[in-house]
């Protein structure tokens, strides 16, 4: 085993405990050597291109994971192998790896359970392989439905029948493998002793499982299945009738000896009754079966074409009961009132992204006690500056933004005031002699914010240059983690859309975040008395009153203000 | 394939695996019967219900052990012999005597291996089990379940002379402690059993009818009332898969899960009260690993918490019958 | 009324032995290495060292070296929860019983038997056992296995006077008797069965008889001369490993110590034990006959003193040292195949 090379999901910053798989880069057979791309991983922050960090052995032999496969860190993405190790060895390696499937999930970890088997079998006194057994499996008289899939013909499901029978597997697996037309031959057994289990069947040839589609017989059909038994039929024109519902005491029949066949029911045979919409499809067990709901409620959830999840539980510890499906029901019922309910709404899944947000922010406003504090700042100079500065650019098709100028003076002002440049820990107040400002960027589907460190230190185009670079980086989802984590203090701003004023939402650790608004004119006093206008810009910081408090926050604002007002300090 | 029965199956296992290995021994009481006796003739009962006739004219008194009323030292020996380089076959008359030699058994034979570090113990102890025939209260249990939640012992219950000649082989041949239970209602039923040499694997049940509504889990003679009431409800298109374990310790539990897996309901019939036994383990099974795929309670077909009466109609009230199963099937079928 | 009137008469100890130089060294060795091991046990217990139970067997060194010295490895032995002197005298190794006790890894059991469960099958020793009189219908097993194998080859058991009214011991010699095996019954009656006097639990008063009772020749030996029951155990083994059936050796010897490490001992004379060290010690009573009868020299016992409290340091440290047991070791060898 030691010849098997897993790939697996990498950690890319301390914050990350899963990722999504988009795409693979890689396919059975190809080598991997340092600096091959692997996959596209889809984090909550970032979509990358995995690499190799270095010549990985042997040939890629089994892609595990499917694209749009969420995993931990650490979790099995493919395998590789030398040419030369066998299938077997590669797929034990990943069952291993795997463990057990989702339903069997519910067994507790606790070693005492089953103990495991001894490393080697006794080989030695290994007894003559078990004859066939000739322990009587007669079928029921009611033969169960086949479901076989109608791209083998009955000739070929025998033979495969026959095949199957010589192949150690526990007795309900060879079942389900004949009943879908499974070849018991192509697989590995994994089951006790060998022998290929039904998990084996699921895993190795996809097999979706079910519970029981039979649907009980009725009073009726129970009493009918007595009756027909009674009359000369042939088998399976006996099925048939009680498949369908067919009294055969009622046919003539034209078959050997009299017996009713099944060209005599031909013109009885309905297609299948409703009754089948109650039974449940496989994906939606398959969901279902992770819910907690009652088997009653699931039941009547299912007969109703209810999805659990949309369900609302009432019952205790959040279980949906019959009761919860039932109000619901009764909800699109009073919907319907007449007419055909259209679907007024889309449900959009969470992305990863959106969680981390929800996450994070939810955290944030429960337990940071915010407090605010607003400014107007007078932004005359500054565009007079800002002017000047842009004409001069524009010749290298370069333009600064009220936001390039913002961020300095906010660098500054942290760098001046630093007991608001801090971070809230359990262990203490983290407080930064650097400013590492974090600028929020709106991107498709949601909000990102890069770090632009050591921003004190740089002036105002290095910024701009700087954050124009994030920005596109952040659309096109090629940050980096060392570029997403770090920051000391977050500037939003929402100007751009007209925004007068708003309050932002602390990023933790983070002591604070200024919320940046719209330019506007307003009329004021002026200095001899007379009225006139000036532009200003409102800005509210919010502060965490846990590390930041008020004096700190005023002081801090005042100095952004009053390098604002003299904008030429911010150059240099 | 000629039909044989299953005293008729035992006792080829044993002539068959004495002849092919030397190590076999046979020990116990009246094993071969007559020693001391006046009339001078030996082999004189082959074992009270003649499981092991034939064997000491055969193979010889070194290797077939008539012993003195001593279960203690019968499997003591047994046990001592084994650590030793044998492979004895011990025998405990009716399982219900286990009690006086259950030192041998739990603190011994079940230990060895784990408490000394690998030691190899192959053992076989052959009992008795089981009720009907009014043998009364210590001549009629069913300890299957008792001695399967003993760790380090492996507990078989065939039900049918195919297995019981395949799983006997297979026992001496294994290198743990086996305990292989006999029930004495089976004796002289019969079905085709090959000549020669075979084994049954341990741990794998099989499905002696399939169905889509219902699991049944049944052992011992009680297979055997499963199969007549599920062919009963069949007739009304009401279907079953019937188990029948075969080995208790260990256990096919991946059979039994797959099925109720697929059926969503359990009843299992069990020749002991359900009290911390077989049947409130299989149910303990589907609880913890199939609980998702219920659709109903599992429900247990044992006999009450009752000592075996010796009356007849008590005893025929005290054991499962098919009209019990047929009861607890439609009652699983009730729920939803 | 004692039960303890039966003693063995030792060969005169004036008299040369009989045994070779290097039959001597080794007995002495092997009941010095027991004394020993036993001693630092019963420190390191009280040190809290020790996980569980320990019974030690000091004092009765004689009756188990005495009766092993016969034999090889091909024959067997079981013994009793006692069991560390049955151990070392049929030729375990020592430093590996050590790690046991302390439940090392590494030790004799894989640290999953400890002190009452140890065991050696390679070596013959069938093991400890914590149930009293379970050993006794366990090596008839073995016996009925070396009769089979047909090389004169015998198992013993170790029997106190506390099991001689085990159930199970009655039915071993029955059916030792009976099938007419190989087997040797060794009876040390070391004057207790846990906290009550042999003279109290044996209802006849003579468990001589008793044992003769049952159709077994009993040699009789002088539990605290190793040479007594050495010669007890050769005239036995002429019975037993010729196709003479089973037979016993019955010795009266004393532990020094309690039933167990922190036994308060409320049953015993606090003299008792100071008493028979002094008096009777197997150890003092061999290196006396050395000094009489010449066969070696005292400073030869001395320097295989020396030796064994080496063995047994060496061993103490080893096992402080030795591996733990892990957590994957709770789930092996519970079954060959599962």
């Amino acid at each position: 085993m030691s010849n098997i090379t897993p790939i697996r999901m990498p950690q890319w910053g301390l914050e990350m405990t899963e990722g999504t798989l988009s795409n693979w880069h890689l396919s059975v057979g190809d080598t991997v050597s340092k600096g091959t791309e692997i996959a596209d991983i889809e984090t909550a922050k970032i979509v990358n291109a995995m690499e190799a960090k270095q010549d990985m052995p042997g040939v890629v032999r089994l892609l595990v994971a499917k694209p749009g496969d969420t995993l931990p860190v650490g979790g099995l993405l493919a395998v590789l192998a030398d040419p030369s190790v066998s299938d077997d060895e590669v797929n034990a390696f990943v069952a291993a790896e795997l463990g057990e499937t989702p339903a069997a999930a519910e067994a507790p970890a606790a070693p005492a359970v089953t103990p495991p088997p001894a490393a080697a079998p006794a080989a030695a006194a290994a007894p003559v392989a078990a004859a066939p057994q000739p322990t009587p499996v007669a079928p029921a008289p009611a033969a169960a439905p086949s479901t076989a899939p109608a791209s083998l013909s009955a000739e070929e499901l025998a033979e495969l029948a026959a095949r199957n029978a010589q192949v150690k597997a526990s007795p309900v697996a060879l079942r389900l493998a004949n009943r879908h037309g499974i070849d018991l031959t192509a697989l590995q057994g994994s089951g006790r002793n060998g022998r290929v289990s039904v998990e084996d069947l699921v895993n190795q040839a996809g097999l979706v499982l079910a519970p029981s589609e039979e649907r009980l017989p009725t009073p009726d059909s129970q009493t009918l299945i007595q009756s027909n038994a009674t009359v000369k039929a042939s088998p399976v024109a006996l099925r048939l009738a009680n498949q369908h519902g067919i009294d055969l005491r009622g046919i003539k029949g034209t078959g050997r000896h009299g017996r009713v066949s099944v060209e005599d029911l031909d013109a009885l045979l309905q297609p299948a009754p409703s009754c089948q919409a109650a039974a449940v499809s496989a994906e939606q067990a398959e969901k279902d079966a992770h819910f907690r709901a009652g088997p009653a409620a699931r039941r009547l959830a299912a007969e109703l074409g209810f999805d659990l999840s949309e369900l609302v539980p009432t019952g205790p510890r959040d279980v949906v009961l019959k009761e919860d499906v039932r109000e619901a029901f009764r909800s699109v019922l009073q919907g319907m009132a007449g007419e055909k309910p259209a679907a007024d709404h889309e449900l959009i899944p969470l992305t990863p992204m959106r969680k981390a947000i929800a996450n994070s922010l939810t955290q944030s406003k429960q337990t940071i006690p915010h407090f605010y504090l607003t400014v107007d700042l007078p932004m005359d100079a500054l565009l007079a500056l800002r002017e000047k500065m842009n004409a001069r650019l524009a010749a290298h098709q370069k333009k600064l933004s009220v936001n390039d100028f913002i961020m300095r003076a906010t660098a500054l002002a942290l760098a001046e005031v630093p007991d608001a440049n801090v971070h809230y820990t359990e262990q203490g107040i983290k407080r930064f002699s650097s400013a590492h400002l974090c600028l929020a960027v709106a991107i498709d589907g949601g909000l990102v914010t890069p770090v632009i460190r050591n921003a004190e230190q740089k002036g105002v185009h290095a910024l701009a240059a700087e954050a124009a670079g994030l920005a596109k980086k952040a659309r096109d989802r090629a940050l980096t983690a060392d570029q997403l984590s770090g920051g000391t203090f977050t500037v939003s701003n929402l100007g751009m859309y007209g925004i007068r004023q708003f309050d932002a939402v602390i990023n933790p650790p983070q002591g604070g975040i200024l919320a940046v608004g719209a330019l506007r004119r307003e009329c004021c006093e002026l200095d001899d008395g007379a009225v006139g206008f000036r532009s200003v810009m409102t800005v509210t910081m919010s502060c965490d009153h846990r590390v930041i408090d008020g004096a700190v926050g005023a002081t801090f604002l005042k100095a952004l203000r009053e390098l604002i007002e003299n904008p030429y300090s911010l150059l240099g | 394939m000629p039909k044989k029965t299953f005293r008729e199956a035992i006792n080829e296992a044993l002539h068959l695996e004495m002849e092919r290995d030397d190590r076999v021994l046979i020990i116990g009481e009246d094993v071969s019967g007559g020693a001391g006796g006046t009339s001078g003739q030996r082999d004189a009962a082959g074992g009270v219900f003649g499981m092991t006739k034939g064997l000491l004219p055969r193979f010889g008194e070194h290797r077939v052990i008539d012993t003195p009323i001593s279960e203690a030292a019968i499997i003591g020996a047994a046990n001592g012999a084994a650590l030793a380089g044998y492979r004895p076959v011990a025998e405990i008359m009716f399982c219900d005597f286990v009690g006086v030699c259950f030192d041998q058994i739990l603190n011994q034979a079940a230990k060895f291996r784990y408490m000394f570090g690998g030691a190899k113990a192959p053992l076989v102890i052959r009992m008795t089990v089981g009720a009907g025939r009014s043998a009364g209260a210590q001549h009629s249990q069913s300890l299957h379940g008792l001695l399967a939640s003993i760790p380090g012992i492996k507990v078989l219950l065939p039900s049918n002379a195919y297995d019981a000649k395949g799983m006997l082989l297979q026992a001496i041949r294994d290198d743990d402690p086996v305990i292989f239970l006999e029930h004495k209602m089976l004796f002289n039923d019969a079905c085709e059993v090959p000549d020669g040499d075979y084994t049954v694997p341990f741990g794998e049940g099989v499905l002696v009818r399939e169905g889509e509504h219902v699991t049944i889990v049944a052992s011992g003679q009680l297979v055997k009332v499963a199969v007549a009431a599920a062919d009963k409800l069949a007739k009304e298109g009401i279907t079953c898969d019937v188990i029948d374990p075969r080995t208790i310790s260990p256990l096919d539990e991946e059979l039994i899960l797959e099925s109720v897996r697929q059926t969503g309901r359990l009843v299992v019939v069990d020749e002991a009260p359900v009290r911390c036994g077989f049947a409130a383990d299989v149910a303990r099974l589907a609880a913890e690993k199939a609980f998702s795929s219920l659709r109903a309670p599992v429900l247990p077909v044992t006999p009450p918490h009752t000592p075996v009466p010796f009356a007849p109609e008590l005893e025929r009230l005290y054991l499962p019958d098919a009209a019990d199963v047929e009861k607890a099937v439609r009652a699983v079928l009730a729920h939803s | 009324m004692s039960t303890r009137t039966r003693k063995g008469t030792a060969r005169a100890a004036t008299k040369p032995s009989g045994l070779s130089r290097e039959a001597l060294i080794r007995a002495y060795r092997q009941m010095k290495t027991i004394r020993e091991f036993e001693e630092r046990l019963h420190i390191e217990n009280a040190a809290g060292a020790i996980p569980g139970f320990t019974h030690l067997y000091c004092g009765q060194e004689a009756v188990a070296v005495g009766a092993c010295e016969h034999l090889t490895e091909r024959d067997y032995i079981i013994s009793t929860h006692r069991g560390h002197g049955h151990c070392i005298a049929k030729g375990c190794d020592v430093p590996s019983m050590m790690k046991e006790i302390f439940g090392s890894r590494e030790g004799l059991n894989g640290g999953k038997g400890g002190s009452m469960h140890i065991a050696d099958i390679s070596k013959g020793m069938l093991g400890a056992n914590g149930i009293v009189g379970a050993g006794q219908p366990i090596a008839v097993g073995a016996a009925i296995a070396c009769k089979l194998n047909g090389k004169g080859d015998v198992a013993l058991s170790f029997t106190g006077d506390g099991a001689s009214n085990q159930g199970t011991v009655f039915e071993a010699m029955n059916m030792a008797v009976v099938l007419q095996v190989p087997k040797v019954f060794v009876f040390e009656n070391n004057g207790y069965s846990e906290h009550t006097g042999a003279s109290y639990g044996i209802g006849c008063d003579d468990i001589v008889k008793r044992i003769e009772g049952f159709g077994i020749p009993v040699f009789l030996a002088d539990g605290f001369d190793f040479f007594s029951v050495y010669e007890a155990m050769a005239k036995a083994l002429e019975l037993s490993r010729n196709g003479g059936g089973p037979s016993a050796i019955y010795c009266e010897t004393i532990r020094y110590f309690g039933h167990f490490e922190g036994d308060p001992q409320n049953y015993r004379d606090k003299d008792e034990v100071r008493r028979y060290r002094e008096n009777e010690d197997c150890l003092l009573k061999f290196r006396k006959r050395m000094e009489q009868t010449g066969e070696l020299e005292l400073d030869v016992l001395d320097q295989v003193d020396a030796e064994v409290l080496e063995l047994i340091e060496s061993s103490v440290t080893a096992a402080r040292q030795a591996p733990r047991p892990r957590p994957e070791d709770l789930l092996t060898n519970v079954y060959n195949s599962y």
